[in-house]
């Protein structure tokens, strides 16, 4: 199997490798080998997330703009029928008719960035109008917003790591935009 | 020049910090934590501007934010920043200012002839001399703008970043005076998030330019203290310098802040977007002036503005004055001027008593006050010599270099009212309060019409407290009722003497005089709306901060009625003037929009593309070879498509998957051709129609297996097409059980266009059957290249022999350059969309310039489409007979009568002979120069198409100034049997 191309790497390349001080954000590419999106029917919801813990042994959370990370996977739900199914293996892939559910591949449609640092939040607030204090945006909070203009999901994934994924098409345009917004952004891929 | 009206103690200036800064090029010193006009002031200099109409000579008249006259332009060149109160510039070493309106200088300004022929520019002055024969208004416009008005704008793009931050706040406070900080230390220690916003450089508002206790306290210590216990609490942000210019539905206020570029991101200003679960609005109130003729002269000052200046800056406004008050807070204004060292000559008081403690203090400073007293002008040579007086007790003429002028106050109503409350007047303060609270909101303080400092504290926290608990029990907002009073008050401030010598102004900023608002109502406009429109007042940056009720109560003099009979206008966002730039934040230059890439954008650019922006996407025109332009490169390499073989990047192609037991149903409706048959492995041509019986898109859509198609849309209405589904789904169609999902990012595309692409193809899958029986045209195989997963789609728009390859777009690159190889032997190139459009005009294809929301389907040809056996979106009101109508423009195609003359887009058609003149018979769609006929073609619509078939009309395209004989043709240009498609 050929490589997959990384739209960003270019990118992300030409950012400085330190920096220190409060401020500094460490960027780097977080674009999973595998991001299929799920939905259920109404009324099949329950039988999607068993057929996703089945593949991966995480039970999705039942509540909308929540994650669960596992070893294997993260799932995020999107909506109360809609989830992300994220992965570095290429082979999960939930076993289950079109009666129950949908799957769409989505792994090249999306590209991820994790944004590290006690500043990252003030950085996505200054593109995306969530509100990221803790009290209201936990770890594995999501939100679907738009980040600069463009589509963008959030899950933070620690208590200072964010994980953004941004359209394929979209993203070399936002990192730009990143890049421009704050000048202590390092690259640590 | 020395600080020749400094103190040499006192205010809150850091006289460790000395600063140097210029005005009009002089150079001039002051101290850190100066405003501008504070330390021009500092240093003697009273004239600072010119008006905006008559260009009469301007000193400073306030110490914030309501600044009408003093307005700079601060900074040079792309940074100059024109119209900036100088009363809210944070003095910074090395600060550059300029006046303004002035020529050749401030001091000499010839433009000062318009006060001379002031008799003649009363209002409505432009609408009664301008408007109209014989000489237009728009021969005036530009001399008259050239004479009248403020800053210019710089030219240039300006340099400096600015930024835009989303914020959150469980209670939000607008105003860090006594109000609002006795709200947020309400507030703090109970883990609620609060933000303080004020427009100043340091918190505390009038605590500030008082000298008086504050709960048992000195000011400064009740201040210190507060702001302390806010240090303690991660909880309460104080923003300076942060006006909140806008309140917006759901409670999201606008705040602009004043940054410094050297620290954090670099940002000269930030447009913070607060949404909150509370507002309090402790917004306070301003100084309302007083009306008398010659009441803009520099030495003129509101009483408030001396004593801040007095006591914040240790300067002194004059070095003799006369206060004029029509309230008590005017007295203590001028006991903490002579505090500081000005000669108070007198308080002329309008009233016939003043309060028991200014009468105190007044007598305590040995100032003598004269009641029932009346300014009725001042004299002025440049700066104000001498006041002019009518009283029982006063003396008829004063020398003064300062008139302290203080009218009482008019509480700031701005951000309610841009909430759509109205102001309420009680005539027991004499002023506008706010009518109810919005929802979420709470008003506190002095914009309540509270006076004292304890009672804008105590009513700040019972803000603090109602606002709580809402917030923690979801009880039921409590309004605070403004203070009461048992008589009703006179309206001092408005009181214009009579026969007094000279303007008496209301607006400063707009020079609007009382006369003109007597004018006005005498001339029908007695409206409070018209008279603002007709007069200007408080109109445009200065939102009638210090005109707006003087200026209501003369109209309503005038016009015999009273002020709550005449009203008040809506104030409208920004409370004060907001920067372009901030507005604007980082969506400048290269992100005024968000680009969009291909997968393949950089093998485009790495290879010689010359881009183009279509929508937001950056697609390549063309791969000019050297010496070639856009045009030759287009020839060439649509040519070569014709005559071998080229592949084109499709990934700009709209692509939604469409999956689930009812996608076929889905489709049915949604298509007006059917789908139900369509065998897995096979594409179709879809269109789909509006609501309203107009061709919305087209696309192909293949069925991948019996419940899951592959749907693609044009380029422009990928979005649309998107959302009009989705809604269909949601609304009309719950359903169905489809699932839709864009995967425009997730698949690249990439045709292969021309009689030698079926080699390529060949080449490039070894193993693969690409035969004609094997893959027909319409037919669709999964494939593997070189490890490569694709789909092979055999669709043409170019009209060649062609396929769509569709790829995981992380392997667009590997695939792109896997058909390069392939294709080499059979001399593949690329080519770009122009070429790409070039040859699907040739075949008569089309796209957004033909499906633009006005045409049918029988307008474009393919009413034929239209299944009859089932229903679909658009179906009814296709047949409206408007649009069933035979005579309709329908789509042909045209052919330059001269080959090489080019052919307009968007021209419009008339026969040969007729006059030129109004809709013609249709209009010319897309043009190109065709290589394949040698001459410049098109598409358009026309009226009686057929019979107009093979005869001759013109194209007139008045932009060019052109007509172009064209000769009717059918739109297939190129092989119209379609054997090259299906060969």
């Amino acid at each position: 199997m050929v490589e997959r191309r990384s739209e960003i790497h270019a990118v992300l390349a030409g950012l400085p490798r330190k920096a220190e001080g409060p401020d500094a954000i460490t960027l780097r590419e977080h674009t999973p080998t595998l991001l299929t999106e799920v939905s259920a029917w109404p009324g099949t919801e329950g039988a999607v997330a068993a057929a996703l813990e089945q593949v991966c042994g995480l039970r999705p959370e039942a509540q909308a703009s929540r994650a669960v990370q596992g070893e294997r996977a993260t799932i995020l739900t999107l909506t109360p029928r809609r989830w992300w199914l994220i992965s570095g293996d290429p082979g999960l892939s939930p076993d289950f008719g079109t009666d129950t559910g949908t799957s769409v591949a989505l792994s090249h449609a999306r590209v991820g960035l994790r944004l590290s640092g006690q500043a990252a939040s003030a950085l996505l607030s200054r593109g995306m109008a969530v509100d990221l204090l803790p009290r209201a945006f936990p770890v594995d909070a999501v939100a679907q917003s738009g980040f600069a203009e463009v589509p963008a999901v959030l899950h933070r994934a620690g208590d200072q790591d964010y994980d953004l994924y941004l359209p394929r098409t979209f993203a070399r345009h936002v990192l730009e935009w990143l890049i421009e917004a704050w000048p202590a952004l390092v690259d640590g891929s | 020049m020395s600080q020749a009206f400094r103190a040499p103690e006192g205010g809150l200036i850091d006289r460790d910090k000395p600063l140097r800064f210029s005005f009009d090029g002089v150079r001039f010193d002051g101290y850190a934590g100066d405003t501008l006009a504070a330390a021009l002031l500092a240093n003697g200099v009273r004239l600072v501007g010119r008006s905006f109409k008559y260009h009469r000579p301007r000193g400073i008249y306030a110490a914030g934010i309501e600044e009408p006259s003093a307005l700079v332009t601060l900074g040079e060149g792309a940074r100059a920043t024109p119209n900036t109160p100088a009363t809210m510039v944070d003095l910074a070493d090395g600060l550059v200012a300029q006046s303004q309106n002035r020529w050749p200088s401030l001091r000499f300004d010839l433009m000062a002839v318009n006060g001379l022929l002031s008799p003649f520019f009363a209002a409505g002055f432009y609408y009664k001399t301008f408007m109209g024969p014989p000489v237009p208004w728009e021969f005036w416009e530009p001399i008259i703008r050239k004479a009248a008005g403020l800053g210019v704008a710089a030219r240039e793009p300006d340099p400096d970043r600015y930024e835009t931050l989303h914020d959150f706040a469980d209670v939000l406070i607008v105003g860090a005076g006594p109000t609002g900080l006795a709200a947020a230390k309400e507030l703090s220690g109970n883990g609620l998030r609060v933000l303080v916003t004020d427009e100043r450089a340091r918190p505390g508002g009038d605590l500030l330019s008082r000298h008086e206790s504050v709960e048992g306290q000195g000011a400064d210590a009740w201040l210190a203290e507060t702001l302390a216990a806010f240090e303690a609490d991660e909880g309460v942000q104080v923003l300076r310098r942060a006006t909140a210019f806008g309140l917006y539905d759901g409670l999201v206020a606008g705040i602009a802040e004043r940054l410094d570029p050297s620290q954090g991101t670099g940002a000269r200003e930030r447009l913070r977007i607060v949404r909150a679960r509370q507002i309090i609005l402790a917004t306070g109130a301003l100084e309302r002036p007083l009306v008398f003729p010659n009441n803009d002269r520099p030495g003129v000052m509101l009483a408030s503005a001396a004593r801040a200046y007095a006591n914040l800056y240790a300067v002194r406004a004059g070095e003799r004055a006369v206060v004029a008050a029509a309230d008590d807070s005017a007295y203590m204004a001028a006991v903490d001027m002579e505090a500081a060292g000005v000669e108070v000559v007198a308080i002329c008081d309008l009233r016939s008593d003043a309060g028991p403690e200014a009468r105190v203090v007044a007598e305590a400073a040995k100032i003598p006050v004269h009641l029932d007293c009346a300014v009725t002008g001042v004299e002025a040579r440049g700066a104000v010599q001498a006041a002019l007086i009518h009283g029982a007790t006063a003396p008829a003429r004063l020398d003064c270099d300062l008139l302290a002028a203080g009218g009482g106050w008019s509480p700031v109503v701005h951000l309610h009212s841009q909430r759509g409350v109205k102001p309420v007047w009680r005539a027991d303060l004499a002023m506008f309060v706010p009518g109810a609270d919005p929802t979420g909101i709470v008003s506190a303080g002095a914009c309540l019409g509270y006076a004292g400092t304890a009672d804008c504290i105590a009513s700040g926290r019972r803000a603090a407290e109602a606002a709580r608990a809402v917030l923690e029990g979801g009880a039921a907002p409590v309004r605070q009722d403004p203070p009461e009073q048992a008589d009703a008050q006179p309206l001092h401030s408005a009181r214009v003497p009579t026969g007094g010598r000279g303007k008496a102004f209301i607006d400063l900023q707009n020079d609007v005089t009382a006369a003109d608002v007597g004018l006005a109502a005498q001339e029908g406009y007695d409206s409070v709306e018209l008279m603002k429109r007709y007069t200007t007042l408080s109109m445009a940056t200065d939102q009638g901060k210090t005109s707006n009720v003087n200026g209501l109560a003369v109209l309503a003099e005038a016009a015999g009625r009273s002020v709550p009979e005449i009203g008040t206008t809506t104030f409208r966002p920004p409370y004060a003037p907001v920067s372009i730039g901030v507005l604007a934040g980082p969506h400048v230059g290269a992100h005024f929009r968000p680009l969009r890439r291909t997968p393949l954008h950089d093998w485009h650019a790495e290879n010689g593309a010359d881009f183009v922006e279509a929508g937001l996407w950056l697609r390549a025109r063309a791969y000019p070879e050297p010496g070639e332009d856009l045009e030759a490169a287009m020839r060439r390499e649509a040519a070569h498509v014709r005559a071998k073989v080229g592949m084109v990047d499709v990934s700009t192609l709209g692509k939604i998957d469409v999956q689930g037991p009812d996608a076929a149903e889905f489709l049915n409706r949604v298509y007006v051709n059917g789908w139900s048959k369509l065998a897995v492995g096979k594409a179709r041509y879809g269109v789909m129609l509006r609501p309203d019986g107009m061709v919305f898109d087209d696309g192909t859509t293949t069925r991948l297996a019996e419940d899951r198609f592959f749907m693609t849309t044009t380029t422009a209405q990928a979005g649309p097409v998107m959302s009009h589904l989705e809604f269909l789904l949601e609304t009309a169609w719950p359903e169905l059980r489809v699932n839709l999902v864009s995967i425009t990012d997730q698949w690249a595309g990439i045709a292969v266009a021309g009689p030698r692409s079926r080699e390529v193809l060949a080449g490039l899958l070894p193993g693969y059957d690409v035969s004609n029986d094997a893959l027909p045209f319409m037919g669709v195989i999964e494939a593997e290249a070189e490890g490569i997963p694709l789909r092979v789609h055999r669709i043409s728009f170019s009209g060649e022999l062609a396929y769509e390859l569709f790829v995981p777009s992380g392997y667009a690159r590997a695939l792109w350059e896997a058909l390069r190889m392939a294709g080499a032997p059979h001399g593949i190139i690329p080519y770009g969309t122009e070429a790409m459009g070039a040859l699907r005009i040739e075949k008569g294809h089309v796209t957004g310039a033909e499906l633009d929301g006005r045409t049918t389907l029988a307008d474009v040809g393919l009413a034929g489409m239209a299944s009859s056996k089932k229903p679909f979106v658009g179906q009814v009101l296709a047949q409206r007979p408007a649009l069933a109508d035979p005579a309709r423009p329908r789509l042909v195609g045209l052919r330059a009568v001269a080959p090489q003359q080019r052919i307009r887009a968007g021209a419009i058609l008339f026969d040969e002979g007729q006059e030129a003149k109004g809709h013609g018979l249709g209009h010319v769609s897309s043009v190109t120069f065709s290589p394949a006929l040698g001459g410049h073609i098109a598409l358009g619509f026309l009226a009686d198409a057929e019979q107009r078939k093979g005869k001759r009309v013109v194209a007139h395209s008045p932009v060019h100034g052109e007509a172009t004989p064209l000769e009717v043709v059918d739109p297939i240009f190129v092989d119209p049997e379609g054997a090259r498609v299906r060969g």
